[in-house]
Order: C-alpha cells, then structure tokens, then sequence
C-alpha cells in the first residue's frame, strides 16, 4: 500500500476565514504547503501572507464554487504551484435561516449551488488531481444539522444530508485510486456564519439575540461550544496516515448534540 | 519527547488480544501507563510485549468482565498504584457465527454476558472511579470507549448473537455519553470493520468463501490491519477529541457503505 506524503499539498475552499482558516493555520504549522481557496481573495491573499512569513509554503486562490470554471481554474492554479494536490478540505458554505413557508426559491438554489453542487464538483476535480500522483485525501465539512429537524434551517440541513450521501459515493468511486472521502461534523462554533445565523434564527423566532445563543450553548450536553481549534485538530487527523483505513465516514464533534 | 498521552492511565478490557495488544503498543508509545485485563496472560503475550512489561509501559492484571467482584477488585489495583484511571477502553468481546436457528440459548446469552453485560460492568465500574477524580484543565474526568464494529448498524450473515450486542453496545455509549456530559465523563465508540485478528483470521486462513465475500465487501479491498484500529484509539484516547462525546469512529476501510441484499 502506497503512503500519502505526510506533510503534502492541501487546498482548503473557505479557507480564508473561520473554520477554514483555523483548518489553514493548522496545517502550515504541520509543514504542509497549503492553498487557501475563497472567494474573499483579499482576506485569502493576506492571510497567505502571514502563513510565508512563518515560513509556510502558501498560496491564495480566487474560488467561486457555484461556478464551474471556477472550480477547474483554481484547482488549476493550484496544480500549476505546486505540482501535487495530496489533502482538499471542503469549508466553504452558506447557511440559509428562512422559516420553513418563507424560503424562496433563489436562497434554495444558492444554498445547493455552494453547500452541495459546489462540493460535489471540487471533489471531482480534486480527485482528477489526486489519481494522476497516486492517491489522497478528501474531507468535506458536513453538519449536525443533517441529523436533525430544524424548521429554519431546511435548505441547509438538506444541503448538508447531500454532503453526507456526496462523501459516502466517492468513498466508493475513489477508493481503486487510492483516494479516502470522508465528512467531518462540527458542533457549534463562534465564526462569522454562525453569528449571522443565529442572529436570524433569534429575529425569525422573536427571542433575543444574547439570551438565544446563551440558550441554545447551555442546551448543549457539553455546555460549550466547539473551538475552531480543536476541530482543526480533527481535520488533520483526517489527513494523517492514522485514518488510512478510514474511508466513507462521518467523524462527529459535535460536543453530543446530535444526542439531544 | 513527551506524548501526547504522557503518563495518562488506560485500561483496556481483552487486553492480550489482537486489537488489545495493538493498542496498548501505541499507547504506550505516546506516553501512556497501559493496563491489560485478560483472563490469562498466555507466555507469547509476556515474550511479544516483554520490553513494555520490563518498562513499566504496559502491565496486567486478570480480570473477567462478566466476573462483577473480580473486575471491581481489578479496577482498584489499577487506581491504587496510578492514582488515577483516565481511560477505560471495553474492548472485550467474542464472536461466534451461527445460523439464527441454531442458536442455542447458552451461546446466545455468553455472547451478550461477555460483549454487552461486560461492557456495561467495566464502564459502569470505572466511571464510579472517575467521578472521585480532579478533572483536567479542560474539564474531564475520563473517557470511556467502547469496541464497536461496522456490523451495529447493519446485518451480516450469522451474526445475530455479536451483532445485537454491538448494536446494544452502541445505545449504551449514547446514552451514558447524555447522562455523564455534565461531570466531565465523554462516551465514544470505535467501530472497526473486519480486523484479521482473532476468529475473522482464522476463517480467513480456511474459509476460501470467506476470502472473496470480504473481497467483495470492503471498497479498500484489503482486511483491516489490529495497528489501524489501535491509531484510531490514540485519537480518542488523546485531547484531541475532547468536544467528540457520544459519537461513533467508523473505520473499517468502507465496509459499512456497500449494501448487500
């Protein structure tokens, strides 16, 4: 069996910001080189810069996943700096807060356009990539949310259930190239997404914005929230020889919410 | 160099079996005081793991896990002479693959003492251990893991005895991972997929029909090595998955995605 390059090449899409960016620090901080991929190719480029000025080998890519060429053009780039791509990690995602009755047809479509579409198709060319030097990883970030019922966050956790179904057939398709798929689940994190979340979340259901979120971190059965840190921990675990077995599958950290 | 499991303690229930030997190697490797609970401690165990013996590393202690006075008086050995018990690995188990109507009532129910009955003992024993402890800086008390299998979720043939015990297994972690959240006690479980180890190695080594049927069955293409399962446990063993609580690792090379019908 064929041993993945440990540290390689990642290319990490939303990696300028959030979790993405966490997932990004992580593994220049582990010698990766790595390829920041987001469509704030401002924040991406300045934070490419600061991982060069600790030495890392990095790269900022302008990506718009709901559009094709997009897609082909970064991963291109990509290809084109660093002659290999060994780990994609797929972050990038909208979240979508209607009440169920209100949602219209535009916000479902860009919901799937990024969530779902986009991924499927960063997946595949990753994976074009990834067969041409003999394998790699892949990681897309799922969610709690589609384990459960969640009346405002429909488009969301239905795009999110697509992810789980994405990773499960490329664990499969991929597996004869030597390439591993699988999802991660986050718990709830303190990023910009989730804040404007759930701050139409508290509007839709008339409560307030503090005591919401209070609420809802209080409800969890580990009584935080997740730091973007320690699951950029599991991010890496997920490109580390010690997951090469692992293929198809949904690491949860989610501090137990799918419990509840 | 410190490990990352530097000087936790971590007992492992089937400890001198194949999964139990692969994880107290790693374990150790990372730092970790490693106890074995096992029925017997047979002389090719004490000659692979002489150096960690010899280290202080790895140590045994016999323990029955459907034995409920003989597995508190084991878990006590360890506490007093750690001071602490930071994990409990229920990895005990028997496999025996029968037709459904062939089961008889004495197998069906030495299966269950042994992988659920015992499972239950051992976390429910060490957890009452945990609780009298100082958390850590991050809140935690211990950790209990649990040896599942790919199979808890999906039948395979003549495995109704193994597989409802997993599958109960699996419930068990979930809901004690609920209940214990609040006093810094996380449940997780492993499910490996078909390891060549114990009785799977052996039908592997006669059974030709064995052989393709796991062919067919694992998108890897290959059996699953005792060390893959044992690189799985470090993680959660380790801080690195303090948020993971009452969630289920499946590795198993993508076993559970192929259906069968």
């Amino acid at each position: 069996m064929r041993q993945q390059p440990f540290p390689g090449v990642v290319a990490i899409t939303g990696g300028a910001n959030g979790l993405g960016l966490a997932v990004a620090r992580r593994f220049a901080q582990e010698r990766f080189k790595v390829a920041i991929l987001d469509i704030e190719i401002n924040a991406a480029e300045s934070e490419a810069s600061a991982l060069k000025i600790n030495g890392a080998g990095a790269l900022a890519v302008y990506l718009d996943v709901s559009k094709l060429e997009s897609i082909e053009q970064a991963f291109d780039r990509c290809h084109e700096e660093f002659s290999r791509l060994d780990v994609l990690v797929c972050c990038a995602g909208l979240s979508c807060v209607k009440p169920f009755l209100e949602v219209s047809a535009a916000e479902w479509d860009q919901t799937f356009a990024v969530n779902t579409r986009g991924l499927f198709f960063c997946n595949q060319k990753a994976a074009k990539l990834m067969g041409e030097t003999g394998g790699g990883r892949i990681i897309n970030i799922s969610s709690p949310a589609s384990y459960l019922g969640l009346p405002f966050y429909t488009a969301y956790a239905a795009s999110k259930a697509a992810v789980d179904s994405i990773t499960r057939s490329a664990a499969i398709a991929l597996a004869p190239s030597n390439i591993r798929v699988n999802s991660l689940a986050p718990g709830r994190m303190d990023t910009r997404m989730q804040e404007s979340s759930e701050r139409a979340w508290a509007r839709y259901a008339g409560v307030d914005y503090e005591e919401f979120v209070e609420s809802r971190t209080r409800s969890l059965p580990l009584k935080r929230r997740a730091t973007l840190e320690e699951i950029a921990e599991a991010v890496l675990f997920l490109a580390s020889p010690a997951t090469d077995y692992m293929t198809g599958s949904r690491l949860n950290i989610s501090g137990g919410l799918e419990l509840s | 160099m410190l490990g990352r499991l530097q000087d936790k303690t971590i007992a492992i229930t089937g400890g001198c079996g194949d999964i139990g030997r692969a994880t107290a190697v790693r374990l150790s490797k990372e730092g970790a005081k490693v106890v074995l609970f096992d029925l017997d401690l047979p002389a090719a165990v004490k000659l692979e793991l002489k150096g960690q013996f010899d280290s202080g590393g790895i140590t045994y202690v016999r323990a029955d896990v459907t034995n409920h006075s003989e597995l508190q008086a084991a878990f006590e050995t360890v506490v007093d002479k750690f001071q602490r018990l930071d994990v409990v690995i229920a990895n005990a188990g028997i496999v025996r693959n029968q037709k459904f109507l062939e089961i008889s009532l004495r197998d069906w129910q030495r299966t269950l003492d042994v992988n659920l009955n015992g499972a239950f003992l051992t976390a429910q024993i060490a957890c009452r251990f945990m609780l009298k402890q100082e958390p850590t800086n991050k809140g935690i008390r211990g950790k209990v893991l649990f040896t599942g299998s790919w199979v808890q979720d999906m039948p395979w043939p003549e495995g109704a005895s193994y597989i409802t015990s997993k599958s109960g297994v699996k419930m068990l972690a979930k809901t004690m991972a609920q209940e214990l959240a609040g006093f810094g006690i996380r449940v997780n479980i492993l499910a490996p997929g078909i390891v060549m180890a114990g009785l799977s190695k052996k039908i592997y080594e006669t059974d030709s029909r064995f052989r393709e049927r796991v062919g067919e069955a694992i998108p890897l293409g290959e059996m699953q090595t005792a060390e893959s399962v044992a690189d799985a446990f470090a993680f959660l063993c380790s801080s690195d998955s303090d948020y993971m609580t009452g969630a289920v690792l499946v590795v198993d090379g993508g076993a559970s995605l192929v259906r069968r019908t």
